[in-house]
């Protein structure tokens, strides 16, 4: 607003559509959010419950962002990550901030974190920049790793092939959050990579998979593909002796589980077991199970 | 064959500020060297000193990204 924009947008695939909706509700502003026609009904939903105009372009997300760029430039339209990028970019830069606050004011060793325009890995180690530059927290820099799914990872190719500028894909891949074929900072995610010493690594869509189950089994968080593709990227860098077993990482789990569960995990989860509303019919239901305790003689 | 080349707004000022240029050219590439014949500062912009498309530069035909597109 005070920028002179009547209108607030953004494109997205999903999650900054729900937060774009839902600052524009409470602002008062009108606004239009652009996502690829086939994105995950929860994602949706958690746009349309703020009443943006949402518009489903037919598509994948790179075709989504230049339509945006075009109605930017033709409409004169504040686009949170095109035209108010750098505003879009300070705010991932907390993450960096959040991130040594909740150790303690200590650098952990090694950070994943997931790529798909590339805007928040950059920031994450600017964030640190900037806390270690007012004297808040001191030490090494950690290293910062860069997880793709592997049908969508331009960014760690570069990264492999020791390119400046990574070349643009046609994303194929469950992780729809980090679909992006040509990230619009993926020249600065090499950059901010190779200088801390860290790597790129990219996971099947399998793998995508079991990382989210083993996250929800093991420490009760449930997240959506992108943080799956980031836990299994953890767990290969681990695997590989690319992050020492003894060294502190940080995992940047970055979207929730519910939004895209019917379409991802949905079949892979416990079954949920109807029975009658009397004892005998939990009893009976516990018999029938191999894992039953023993129940008290009556 | 005339091609109308729509250019993006931190393009224009090196290309009379206009938004669209009319330009013939039987390729994309003709056409782009076309282009930056008649708008020579734009030259640097889309072209790296050897003379390549720089890679964070995007060039569509219709709708559809050329590097997608069959050669």
């Amino acid at each position: 607003m005070e920028l002179g924009f009547s209108v607030f947008g953004c494109a997205s695939t999903g999650n900054l559509a729900n937060s774009v909706s839902a600052h524009a509700a409470r602002l008062g502003l009108e606004c239009y959010v652009f996502i690829p026609h086939d994105l995950e009904l929860g994602k949706v939903l958690g746009s349309a419950i703020f009443r943006p105009h949402l518009i489903g372009v037919r598509g994948n997300y790179d075709d989504v962002n230049r339509l945006c760029t075009q109605i930017a430039d033709r409409l004169g339209w504040g686009f949170a990550n095109i035209n108010l990028r750098s505003y879009y970019a300070e705010g991932a830069k907390t993450i960096g901030f959040e991130v040594v606050e909740q150790l303690g004011w200590r650098f952990p060793k090694h950070v994943v974190s997931p790529v798909a325009g590339g805007t928040l890995l950059p920031r994450i180690f600017r964030g640190f920049r900037e806390l270690r530059e007012i004297g808040l927290v001191d030490g090494e820099f950690p290293k910062i790793h860069a997880a793709q799914a592997a049908g969508c990872a331009p960014v760690v190719r570069a990264l492999q092939q020791d390119l400046e500028f990574p070349e643009p894909v046609k994303p194929s891949t469950i992780a729809t959050s980090i679909a992006i074929g040509n990230p619009a900072d993926g020249f600065q995610v090499v950059r901010t990579v190779k200088s801390t010493g860290g790597t790129g690594v990219a996971s099947s869509d399998d793998e995508i998979l079991q990382a989210m189950e083993l996250l929800a089994e093991t420490e009760g968080v449930f997240t959506e593909p992108a943080g799956g593709a980031t836990l299994a990227g953890a767990i290969q860098l681990v695997r590989s002796g690319v992050i020492p077993s003894n060294e502190s990482v940080v995992v940047c789990i970055t979207g929730n589980g519910y939004k895209t569960a019917a379409e991802t995990i949905g079949s892979r989860v416990a079954p949920r077991i109807e029975i009658g509303r009397s004892l005998e019919d939990f009893e009976a239901y516990l018999r029938s199970t191999d894992q039953a305790p023993a129940l008290p003689q009556v | 064959m005339a091609h109308r080349i729509l250019i993006p707004t931190p393009l224009r000022p090196f290309a009379g500020k206009q938004e669209s240029v009319e330009v013939e050219g039987r390729t994309v590439g003709d056409a782009l060297q076309r282009l930056v014949g008649q708008y020579s500062d734009l030259r640097r912009h889309l072209y790296n000193e050897d003379g390549r498309l720089r890679s964070f530069v995007n060039i569509y035909v219709n709708d559809e990204d050329i590097r997608h597109l069959d050669r």
